[in-house]
């Protein structure tokens, strides 16, 4: 295991990449390795390197009793290599043995193989000076961070083995890795900070990275050292080579140690958690022999570093649960605060943001999109919203690789390449997303665990949320539907109750009249009249509240209309009221709109009623009346050279019995322009006004497209 | 003999400009009151004060939609279930335009409904117009067995007294 091919460094060739993943079948020759029958102790296999190790061509050693080559030569030696070898697949150090026919002491490592034992050897060198691992140790549990520990690492490795070059990675599930820390001499290029993309590094080779160890290459330039016989006379196969310590670099990681400028190289796996989570790797530009005491103190504080990496991580799982814990309660209070919960969550975007540790978010919402931090256009990020939704799915979808989920938005992997998205309502495609940026090539930071959990978490209180709103709702309803029950049974009351005696007023006072007339004074013949245009009068006001009531409960019956003829006949209606006065009409472009007629015909007439009353003594009124289009619907105005109104008065105009002119002035009910307004905002429309005293006034109605119209108490009830 | 009018009606003030108003449209017919729609059951089954009475439907029922005991609607609701009734003309006479009501009362087999208006000359046309199309043009459905009758009547009035 060695540091792959840097993300921007050249892509590798189909060819030396294949060979990565294929077993190795030949060793460095700075050592030597022999294959040995585990029950008997015979040599099946023999490196070539044995020649220049031990003087003796392979085929000489073949069949001979490892035991009684070494000194002592007694079969004592292989009930030791039998001991060591009980379980599959573990290497161990034996220490050093010394050979009969040659000098000098081999350090030797065994693990099993099947039946077979695979012993390798290497000569040995002077004891190393005994690391000081108890003060690396105190100084790692004072480390806060991953980095901070592996920043330490480094540091103590270049030290201890002079490599020109020390640096550690982390790696992502995947096996992306990032270069997070570094210690370099002169002439070393700077790695730190680098991406490398996962090569060659398949489940199964990043399993064994722990069996295998640390890898030592001293010279990527010696010649790999093949067994002989290449298969084993037992199984007939090449022997598996790959748990050897001694085994020979492959053709991809000698082209990225090239690529990283490296002669000699050493790696260490750091584990965590049972898996690979990232490795040390050191560099040197000539070759560069290594003792085996040395790479076991490093190998030892590899693992003392990754026992303290899990620890951090742990640790650090345990502060982020805590942390989303808290952030789901402020967006869950939030969104309470608020009427919706895109409003609520927008309202605390910093805790939007951490709380998917996301550098962007939006809200899709309708068609309304919000977006917070860095994120794509709200263009992007609506018909990102839209292919989530044509994929269907209720759950958290999240990706670290957006580019490679959906390559139509690769373009987008500056600020969104890692996607977590969170539908939010059963019906509608409303989702709250975060973001992350490109983070090795084509893939973000991936989403934790515990960040997916609360995500999950986080929705399932949303739509509770949601549900409960929905609720209120439903009970608001229910409590209109009561008022507006009250509210027929009280008009009611007042068109029945109210109305007869105003009618005996006015029939007895016009009775009165008749039969006594002549014999009245002028005065009492004037309080007589008086008497009778009161009870008609209030007649009208009890009979326009009752319109007015009727008009908020009644069903709209909407179809299209064409305003210039429905304004034409109004014209014509009204034409008594202008009393032979005349007026300038200035007819602008009237579109058709999608609304009930009969309510239609009397809100127009009521303005242009007004407009003809506020005009008296203009000569000459101009009543100019337009519309013009409006987020799919239209505005329509009517304008007038009248009395006008001050502004400050704007709030009463459209009110029930309000009036902004006196009786004498302008004769009227005070509740035409109340049933404008109600009417267009049965309509889902809004009326609104500008005037200047003296000067005539503008009334506008905006009507929506054709749409469902508002719902109303009544259409709730129904 | 004309068939008289019902008018059924219990406000004093209402009955009084009513029947000044049936007065002014110069029908000939006779005004029967009743001041409740109990009464009015009596007078057109012909029991309690009004077992005397001669026999006959009147020619037309002039029925206040809010009446104290049986209102107006449950009247209605009796003509027209009444084999011997069903086929008398009924006109509401009411305060209210309350849609409800208007509803109901045509679903019950109304002929015609009249919001009575505030202004006393209108009332007074109201009435009259409903007097002479109810009590003298209508004629019952064909076939009806107060068909002759009622052409007797139209007969009646176009001799000269």
């Amino acid at each position: 295991m060695h540091l792959p091919s840097p993300a921007s460094g050249k892509d590798i060739p189909a060819a030396r990449a294949s060979g990565s993943t294929r077993p190795p079948h030949a060793i460095q020759p700075h050592g030597f390795l022999l294959v040995l029958d585990r029950a008997r102790g015979t040599i099946l296999q023999a490196s070539a390197s044995v020649r220049q190790h031990l003087n003796a061509p392979p085929a000489e050693l073949l069949g001979q009793r490892l035991a009684y080559l070494v000194h002592p030569a007694d079969g004592r030696f292989h009930e030791r290599l039998r001991a060591a070898t009980q379980a599959e697949r573990i290497p161990h150090h034996l220490g050093t043995v010394a050979f009969i026919a040659v000098g000098g002491r081999f350090d030797l490592v065994v693990h099993r193989y099947g039946e077979s034992i695979v012993a390798e050897f290497e000569p040995a060198a002077p004891q190393a000076r005994p690391s000081d691992l108890g003060g690396f140790v105190d100084q790692a549990q004072r480390c806060q961070t991953a980095d901070e520990l592996c920043e330490l690492a480094v540091e103590r490795i270049r030290r201890m083995t002079g490599f020109g070059r020390v640096v550690s990675l982390e790696l992502d599930p995947d096996g992306h890795g990032r270069v997070n820390a570094e210690r370099r001499g002169r002439g070393y290029a700077s790695l730190l900070g680098r991406h490398f993309p996962a090569v060659g590094q398949p489940p199964q080779a990043r399993a064994d990275a722990r069996a295998q160890g640390l890898n030592y290459i001293p010279d990527t330039g010696s010649e790999p050292s093949p067994l002989e016989p290449a298969r084993h006379p037992g199984t007939g196969a090449c022997t598996d080579l790959s748990l050897a310590s001694l085994r020979a670099a492959t053709p991809t990681l000698l082209h990225c140690l090239e690529d990283v400028g490296a002669r000699a190289a050493m790696s260490l796996p750091l584990m965590s958690q049972g898996r690979l989570w990232g490795m040390i790797a050191c560099h040197h530009a000539q070759p560069r022999i290594m003792p085996q005491a040395v790479r076991s103190q490093c190998d030892l504080l590899a693992q003392v570093v990754a026992l303290q990496i899990e620890a951090r991580l742990a640790q650090a799982e345990a502060d982020r649960r805590h942390e989303l814990q808290r952030l789901t309660g402020m967006l869950l209070a939030a969104m309470s605060r608020h009427d919706s919960v895109p409003a609520g969550l927008a309202s605390v975007p910093g805790a939007l943001l951490e709380f998917a540790d996301a550098t962007g978010a939006a809200i899709v919402h309708g068609d309304e999109c919000q977006t917070f931090g860095r994120a794509p256009s709200r263009r992007a990020v609506q018909a990102l919203a839209a292919r989530l939704a044509r994929k269907g799915g209720t759950g958290v979808f999240h990706t670290a690789s957006l580019p490679d989920e959906a390559p139509a938005f690769a373009s987008l992997q500056g600020v969104a390449c890692g996607v977590l998205a969170l539908p939010i309502s059963e019906l509608h495609a409303n989702y709250v997303l975060w973001f992350r940026p490109e983070w090795t090539r084509g893939r973000a930071r991936p989403w934790q665990a515990c960040e997916l959990e609360s995500a999950a978490e986080l929705r399932t209180a949303i739509t509770g949320i949601v549900l409960r709103k929905a609720e209120e709702l439903a009970g608001l309803a229910d409590e209109l539907g009561r008022i507006n029950q009250e509210l027929e049974a009280f008009s009611y009351s007042v068109s029945h109750d109210l109305r007869a005696p105003l009618r005996h007023i006015a029939g007895y006072a016009d009775l009165l009249r008749e039969y006594e007339g002549p014999r009245l004074s002028d005065r009492g013949a004037r309080y007589l009249d008086n008497i009778g245009d009161s009870a008609r009068f209030a007649g009208r006001l009890v009979d326009a509240l009752l319109t007015f009531s009727q008009m908020g409960r009644s069903a709209l019956r909407p179809s299209q209309i064409d305003l210039s003829q429905a304004l034409e006949q109004i014209r014509r209606e009204l034409a008594p009221d202008l009393d032979g006065r005349q007026v300038d009409w200035i007819m602008g472009e009237l579109p058709s709109v999608h609304a009930d007629a009969a309510y239609m015909h009397l809100a127009l007439r009521n303005l242009l009623s007004n407009a003809i009353k506020y005009t008296r003594g203009r000569d000459p009124a101009v009543i100019e009346i337009g519309a013009w289009p409006r987020h799919g619907g239209h505005v329509i105005y009517v304008r007038d050279n009248g009395v006008g109104f001050d502004m400050k008065y704007v709030g009463k105009l459209f009110g029930v019995f309000q009036r902004l002119h006196r009786m004498e002035e302008f004769e009227g009910t005070g509740i035409g322009l109340a049933n404008v307004r109600r009417i267009v905002e049965r309509h889902g429309g809004r009326v609104w006004a500008e005037g200047t005293p003296g000067q005539g006034a503008t009334f506008y109605v905006f009507l929506p497209g054709a749409q469902p119209p508002a719902a109303t108490a009544a259409d709730m009830k129904e | 003999m004309l068939k008289p009018i019902l008018l059924v009606e219990d406000s004093p003030q209402d009955l009084e400009l009513t029947l000044i108003a049936l007065e002014r449209s110069q029908l000939a017919n006779d005004v029967v009151v009743a001041r409740d729609g109990e009464e009015a059951a009596d007078y057109l089954c012909r029991r309690g004060h009004h077992q005397d009475r001669p026999v006959g439907n009147p020619a037309v029922i002039l029925l206040d939609l809010k009446l104290p005991k049986m209102d107006g609607l449950e009247l209605l609701q009796f003509i027209r279930g009444d084999r011997g009734l069903q086929n008398v003309p009924v006109v509401m006479l009411t305060s209210s335009s309350e849609e409800s009501d208007l509803v109901r009362a045509y679903d019950l087999g109304v002929n015609a409904y009249v919001v009575k208006p505030v202004n006393f000359p209108d009332f007074v046309r109201a009435i009259g117009e409903l007097g002479v199309f109810w009590a003298v043009l209508n004629e019952p459905p064909p076939g009806s067995l107060r068909r002759t009758a009622a052409r007797s009547n139209r007969d009646s009035r176009s001799q000269p007294t």
